[in-house]
């Protein structure tokens, strides 16, 4: 084989490095954040109750104001969750009664809310850099990034189990996600989460 | 002293005949740099499924006899796939879209042999062996959640290919079966990579 041959490498190897270029990269949607996680206890027959009940709000799980009462979700949001929840529910062929009817199981619902925050400073440096520190911008040049995520946490318990007013729970789901700001977007994720939450759990139902 | 005027051309003679023999001694040095594309197998397709188009290698080899070389094998494999799907994590389900992502660097020590099929050498084929580590990034991302692990695998990769001789140079083509022994909690690896490159001697 010739020397010339060498003349091919540097091409071959920018070739290369450019089709490695093409790392992947991570979420593209904000939609591509959601997750639906479910947990169950797996002794727990889901066939052998016939009626639930759920309450008509949904709060805010926070301890902003302890010993106070907690905020709500605003109405509009309330329903749209307990309803489709009631739906979901029906599907499987439970039947929903008064809590003064002694339901076979009770449902609650939560919400969380966390808004996260990133602080960026700018630094500037000079040629020293190696023998002085770097210094902040004056004024400072801070970047802030926040984002605020949602949780909404659905709690299954049998009345025959739980005592006073403790629950066993037999039946988490958790539907977390990234706030948009876009009612109709995030009204839209909620309602496919709690749809995603009964079917990935197979188990629920009557037969 | 006429034995000694017979000596001097006597060498003059032997160096001229022999030394291009000399030369042809030194061992040649090999470089190839390829495009890489990997069929994920075993472990490595349950992680991720699709075939890798992102690869590269560089291989560098020196001939210690006609029909046989050692050498080095480095190359960067990248295995991902995004999928929404749900999987069980310690008796919780969560679906979600993921994002898995295997990077992988395998550095190798290798020996080929190449059987002698023609008078010319034009197609040149040869069979390997590398043995060597593999430094396995394995990535993992579920909705705001991420892992990312790394391991060095101690691992095998049975070869098997061809070199394409041309005036300037040669153009290689290889199959490489790779296998990256569990380590760290990271189950068996192995993937088979096609190699397309092209070899030049130094």
């Amino acid at each position: 084989m010739s020397r010339v041959g060498k003349h091919f490498a540097a091409p071959l190897l920018g070739v290369g490095l450019l089709l490695a270029a093409c790392h992947p990269t991570g979420a593209e949607y904000v939609s591509d954040l959601d997750i639906v996680a479910t947990t169950h206890d797996a002794t727990f027959d889901f066939a052998s109750p016939s009626t639930y009940t759920l309450p008509d709000r949904v709060f805010f799980i926070t301890d902003t104001d302890p010993g106070g009462n907690p905020d709500r979700l605003p109405p509009d949001l309330e329903q749209l969750i307990l309803n489709t929840i009631d739906n979901e529910m029906g599907a499987l062929g439970y039947q929903k009664v008064d809590i003064g009817a002694n339901p076979d199981l009770t449902l609650t619902v939560g919400a969380l809310k966390v808004t996260n925050v990133s602080y960026y400073y700018g630094y500037w440096c000079s040629y020293w850099a190696y023998y002085y520190p770097c210094y902040p911008y004056y004024p400072p040049v801070v970047g802030v990034s926040t984002y605020t995520v949602g949780t909404l946490i659905i709690d299954m318990a049998p009345n025959a189990v739980s005592s006073g007013n403790q629950y066993r729970g037999v039946w988490t789901a958790v539907i977390r996600g990234v706030q948009t700001g876009s009612n109709s977007t995030d009204r839209t994720r909620l309602v496919n989460g709690i749809s995603q939450a009964f079917i990935q759990s197979q188990y629920l139902g009557k037969p | 002293m006429s034995t000694r005027r017979k000596l001097i051309p006597l060498a003059v003679l032997l160096v001229l005949l022999v030394g291009p023999a000399a030369r042809a001694e030194i061992p040649p040095t090999l470089v190839a740099v390829s495009y890489q594309f990997s069929i994920p197998i075993g472990e490595t397709y349950n992680f991720t499924p699709p075939v890798s188009w992102r690869g590269i290698g560089l291989d560098v080899a020196t001939f210690i006899r006609k029909d046989l070389a050692v050498g080095l094998a480095f190359g960067w494999n990248v295995f991902h796939t995004n999928v929404t799907s749900t999987i069980n994590i310690r008796g919780t389900d969560i679906t979600g879209n993921q994002d898995r992502t295997l990077n992988i660097w395998p550095t190798l020590a290798n020996a080929r042999w190449f059987p002698k099929i023609s008078s010319n050498r034009d197609i040149q084929p040869f069979i390997g062996a590398n043995v060597g580590g593999y430094i396995i990034e394995r990535y993992f991302a579920v909705g705001l959640t991420s892992s990312t692990e790394t391991h060095y695998h101690f691992g095998l990769a049975p070869e098997i290919g061809v070199f394409f001789q041309n005036p300037v140079g040669a153009v290689l083509l290889s199959a490489r079966y790779n296998m990256a022994f569990a380590a760290g909690g990271v189950p068996f690896q192995q993937f088979l990579t096609i190699n397309l490159g092209y070899a030049w001697e130094r």
